[in-house]
């Protein structure tokens, strides 16, 4: 069985690639050693058929349009990371703050808006008239605001 | 994107159950609901009768800075609420009965009645304490505390 660096020296070899003391030591294997013949044989043989019938790989496009197609996608990318920098949803910070800033408006709103009411304007007009006391024909009416009570005093014996 | 969804959403949530409380508020107005007392003022104090029950502390203290009588018995107690635009009758003793008309909060109007009798109606801001009174035989008086509960 032929060694594996003794195949590349004789391909290296029928390439001419090899100088001319490993050319004439690569000469005498091949008088010496049959196998190393047939071996040689078949790389000058594929050699010759390379030469002759490998196909030239070809692109579709003229080489300006697939040049250019490249050039197009290259700044499509750059102005989609451009187009992101400028998206307020796209920066981390601001996709949870704003809605949250706007979520804390609202409810503050709706706290302003349910607010309840300390005293009705009514109510302390009320209490303004009867600070005095108020004779009426049966009755006295007054407010104490020490006692917090409104008291009627009707003028009738029992109950 | 997504994040203006979300607060879209948010938004209307909000807005739609805060309204569903203003149309259940409309739709259910809380009844006016009141404590009422029979109090018996005098200056005797009472040792004997059962049925008179001690007054508590602070009406008796906001009654000792208006009137002179030095004791005040309890004589009856009831709680009731008054439904929104409607009236109630409360009966506090054999001679004594109130009616409460709820005018719309927080106004309620007041008729005292003794032995069936209308004995004085008076409209009312039931946010303090009322107290419609008059005097009794031997120098003692009767108060009727209508107290917002």
């Amino acid at each position: 069985m032929m060694h594996h660096a003794t195949e590349l020296e004789l391909q290296a070899y029928a390439d001419n690639e090899l100088s001319a003391a490993e050319s004439g030591r690569i000469a005498q294997i091949l008088k010496d050693d049959p196998e190393a013949l047939v071996v040689f044989e078949e790389i000058k043989f594929a050699k010759s058929l390379l030469a002759v019938g490998e196909l030239e790989a070809t692109t579709p496009a003229s080489r300006q349009f697939y040049w250019s197609k490249i050039e197009r996608a290259i700044a499509s990318k750059n102005s989609d990371i451009r187009a992101n920098s400028l998206n307020p949803f796209k920066r981390p910070w601001l996709r949870f703050g704003l809605p949250a800033a706007a979520a804390a408006l609202i409810i503050l709103l709706i706290a302003l808006l349910n607010r309840p009411s300390v005293e009705p304007p009514a109510v302390a007009g009320y209490f303004h008239e009867i600070d005095a006391p108020l004779a009426e024909e049966d009755a006295i009416s007054f407010h104490s605001e020490s006692a917090a009570m409104t008291i009627v005093w009707v003028d009738s014996r029992g109950y | 994107m997504t994040a203006f969804r979300y607060s879209t959403v948010l938004l209307f949530g909000l807005l739609l159950s805060n309204g569903s409380r203003f149309v259940l508020a409309a739709e259910d107005p809380a009844p006016a609901c009141f404590k009422a007392k029979l109090i018996w003022g005098t200056d005797s104090e009472n040792k004997r009768d059962p049925k008179l029950k001690p007054v508590d502390a602070k009406l008796v203290a906001g009654f000792k800075r208006i009137f002179k009588w030095k004791y005040y018995y309890r004589v009856n107690e009831e709680e009731f609420c008054v439904p929104a635009g409607r009236s109630r009758k409360i009966h506090l003793s054999e001679k004594c009965e109130i009616q409460v008309r709820d005018l719309g909060k927080p106004m309620v109007e007041v008729k005292l009645f003794g032995e069936g009798t209308l004995v004085k109606s008076i409209t009312h801001a039931a946010v303090n304490c009322l107290v419609l009174a008059g005097d009794d035989k031997n120098d003692t008086a009767w108060f009727v505390v209508l107290i917002p509960k």
